[in-house]
Formats: C-alpha cells, sequence, structure tokens
C-alpha cells in the first residue's frame, strides 16, 4: 500500500542510519537492529507467544529493511513506530500462516513519541502501560483482540457480544486516548 | 453526516489493520481522493505504534543478534541504482523483436516448470504411497508384538503324544486381540492333502474352537499368525489334529499335540 501523507519532520540520525545502511554498510544496521530489536521482539514475542517465532519475525523485519531500505522513508514517519506496525503485521501473518500481506513500502506512520534511544523507549513503555492500565477493561480489551490477536472489529464483536458499533467506537476512542496521554 | 465522520471509526481500525476485505476497499478508494483522512490516519498508525510499545520486553536473545549479523554479512547489498530520466530516444529497429522473443523464452520456461512440478507429483505420490506401505507393515508388527508381549498373552507349549524326534510347538495368544502365534520344530510332514490344525480350547469348557490350519516346512519347521474369529474369547490351552488341507469344523482324532496352561 502505497499512500500519501503529510511530511513529517525528519529525525536526522534515523535517515544517516537510514542513508549508510542504503550504502550497504553492516555496522549502521546491526547498530539499527540493537536500537529497535526489542521493540520488534516484545511485539512479535506477545502476537505469537512463541520465542522461537518470535525471533523469525525479528530476523524476517530487519533482513527486508537490509535487502530494501528504501522501504522506509524518513520523511514520512519514525522508524521505531513504523518497525512496531511492520513487526505486528508480520506476526499476524505468521499466526494465519498467509504470506506477507501488506507491501511495507511507503507507509506513512505520524506519532510525535520519542523512542530513537533506549531511555526514551522505556519511558514510553511505562507510560503506554499506564494509560492502558486506566482505560475501561472492555476498551483495552477491544485494542487488543485488534491489535495483539488481529481480529476484525466483526469477529470481536462476536467473541464479546458487544454490538458491532460499540466495538468500532470503542477501538477509537482508545487510540485517541494513546494520543492524549502523549500529546 | 460528512465523509470524515462516516469513515473516523473505520480508519481507527484499518490503521489497527482490523477491517474486513470490502470495507477496506471501500475506504482505500475515499483515502486516495481524501488528504484530510490520509492524515488522520498516519497519526492512528502513530498511535497503534505506541500501543505496540505495551508489548515491549526482554530483548531477543544473543542467538538472534549473531543470526542475523551472519545473515547481512552473507548478503553484501549492491548500491542502489539510480534511475535516469529518459526524454527521449530513437529505437533500433530490432528492439521491436525483443517483447516476442521475451514472451517465447517465457512460454519455454513454463513448459520446463511444468514438466519438472510434474516430475515431483510423480516422486511425491510414490513417496506417500511408500510412506502408507511403511505404515501398515509398522502396524502389523506392533500386532504381533503384541500378541507375543502383551500383558495378557499366554504361551503354551504343546508336546508329541508319541515323541520321534522331539517335535515341539510354542503358541502365543492374546485374548484382548483375538490373535495368536505359533511356532513349531521338528514336526513330522504330511500327505500332500493333509494339514495340521490348531484348536483353541475355551476356558468355559466350550467345543474346541478351529485357530488356523498349517503345513510344516521340509526340516519340519513353520510360524502361523492367526486371528481369531471374535476377541475376548479366554483359552485353557490348544490342541493340534491333522485334518483335510482346508481344516475341519471338529477335530479328528487322535489329537497329536496338546497343551494347557
Amino acid at each position: 500500500m502505497r499512500l500519501s501523507g503529510n511530511p513529517m519532520p525528519k529525525n536526522e540520525d534515523e535517515a544517516i542510519l537510514i542513508d549508510r545502511i542504503q550504502a550497504g554498510d553492516e555496522a549502521a544496521m546491526t547498530e539499527m537492529y540493537d536500537r529497535y530489536s526489542g521493540i520488534v521482539y516484545g511485539v512479535a514475542l506477545r502476537v505469537l507467544g512463541n520465542t522461537t517465532a518470535a525471533e523469525d519475525v525479528v530476523q524476517e523485519v530487519f533482513l527486508r529493511l537490509w535487502r530494501n531500505p528504501q522501504s522506509f522513508d524518513a520523511n514520512r514517519g519514525r522508524l521505531a513506530a513504523w518497525l512496531a506496525v511492520i513487526a505486528r503485521n508480520r506476526a499476524i501473518d505468521h499466526l494465519r500462516r498467509r504470506p506477507p500481506e501488506e507491501d511495507i513500502q511507503g507507509m506513512p506512520i505520524s506519532t510525535g513519541v520519542n523512542l530513537e534511544n533506549e531511555a526514551a523507549q522505556r519511558l514510553a513503555v511505562e507510560k503506554i502501560r499506564a494509560v492502558l492500565s486506566e482505560l475501561p477493561q472492555d476498551q483495552r480489551r477491544a485494542l487488543e483482540m485488534a491489535f495483539f490477536e488481529g481480529m476484525t472489529h466483526t469477529e470481536i464483536a462476536a467473541k464479546s457480544g458487544e454490538p458491532l458499533g460499540t466495538v468500532k467506537t470503542r477501538i477509537r476512542t482508545g487510540l485517541l486516548a494513546i494520543r492524549k496521554a502523549f500529546a | 453526516m460528512t465523509d470524515h465522520t462516516q469513515y473516523a471509526d473505520m480508519l481507527a481500525l484499518y490503521a489497527l489493520g482490523s477491517v474486513d476485505a470490502a470495507e477496506a476497499a471501500e475506504l482505500e478508494a475515499h483515502l486516495r481522493t481524501c488528504p484530510e483522512c490520509r492524515q488522520e490516519l498516519a497519526a492512528l498508525r502513530g498511535d497503534a505504534a505506541v500501543l505496540a510499545l505495551s508489548a515491549v520486553g526482554p530483548a531477543p536473545p544473543q542467538g538472534a543478534r549473531q543470526r542475523f549479523v551472519a545473515a547481512i554479512a552473507n548478503e553484501p547489498r549492491k548500491a542502489p541504482v539510480r534511475q535516469k530520466m529518459v526524454i527521449g530516444v530513437l529505437r533500433p529497429r530490432w528492439l521491436t523483436f525483443v517483447p516476442i522473443a521475451v514472451s517465447l523464452a517465457l512460454a519455454i520456461f513454463s513448459l520446463m516448470l511444468w514438466r519438472t512440478v510434474s516430475r515431483l507429483q510423480t516422486k511425491l505420490e510414490q513417496a506417500q504411497a511408500q510412506l502408507m506401505d511403511t505404515n501398515e507393515k509398522l502396524r502389523q508388527a506392533q500386532e504381533l508384538v503384541a500378541v507375543l508381549h502383551g500383558p495378557d498373552s499366554k504361551d503354551f507349549t504343546l508336546v508329541a503324544a508319541q515323541q520321534l524326534r522331539a517335535p515341539h510347538v510354542k503358541t502365543f495368544y492374546s485374548p484382548k486381540v483375538g490373535r495368536l502365534v505359533l511356532v513349531a520344530g521338528n514336526l513330522e510332514s504330511l500327505p500332500p492333502n493333509k494339514a495340521y490344525e490348531l484348536w483353541l480350547l475355551p476356558a468355559n469348557g466350550g467345543a474346541p474352537m478351529p485357530a488356523g490350519t498349517f503345513k510344516p516346512n521340509p526340516k519340519g519347521d513353520v510360524m502361523m499368525d492367526h486371528s481369531m474369529s471374535a476377541a475376548g474369547i479366554e483359552a485353557k490351552g490348544f490342541a493340534i489334529t491333522v485334518e483335510p488341507e482346508a481344516g475341519s469344523d471338529v477335530p479328528t482324532l487322535p489329537i497329536r499335540f496338546v497343551g494347557t496352561g
């Protein structure tokens, strides 16, 4: 999928790293792995519940980036956020034993959350956990079923016994609550 | 209701990859014409990425890092090819035939591919048949082992009423599976139209039941694997008589061998 979005403020450090990777710099790729593999692994492990499968997703996500670094456009989002979403999508593909469903190129992701170093990532992780713990349980569960279990809103409604409209609204307001907390 | 409010909930679901295919197609059509919704989708994806962080835990094992480093070392990448902007070019005449040649090459390649697939399919079918055959043999062997070593198996040694060449007969019988194995040696040879017949002597005192006919080899040795007509028949012993080759319904005296548990 390639949809045009508004330009994001470019992170120079990430842009340099991507440039080096595009030039075939293995050290730069390893640096990127060290910086973000925790995010990718954590997301994949949450979705798959299996360390071996999660390691496979980590390997796949970073190898795809190594083979095709131009798939990430530093003008259109932050690398950490992009990797988190890609990791989730690949893990869901593994869960359903299907080939990659979505072209990873050019997926714009807009977030102002700073995730560029370990300390910033740790702070953000603690904060999102606190935000989720304060959400109503039904709302949190709907978000988790959609994102970490890859269920459609129809499946969530069937499983939870809630009307379809309620499920849709819960998911949207849940995401907006996250945005507001990090604004 | 504007388009944006109409699509608001759907955008959130789309950002999480949680819409059905038909709804996704409708939404993507709208996104192509609506920069505002595209912007909102990017923001919702950002929110989803933050949600993903809630799953962050321990780092992947060191072994995974080593595998990754080794993998990229094995895949040195070429520098990206920069595309040139072409304003216009005169094309040589022979280039006209390039698409035809490419099509022909593709057709030949497809044919070769099809033949390879057919060959592989045949091999797969042969392997499956072999596997089924092996499984059947394994099943029979397991049943045999159950008869020989089953917890309910009893063995009976039958001796000759008139011992001439020290013939011996041993039976292993499992009432649970209704199957028996007979092993005998030094048996006297029989006329061509005669055979030995084994009789199960029921524990409840019932009439002897046919338990298989057999003929020894020229050395007098024989092994017989026989399934009874039903499982669960307890035996107090076995006896052997000489009968017509097709077997009899009742034993013909004299009894040549007998053994009771």
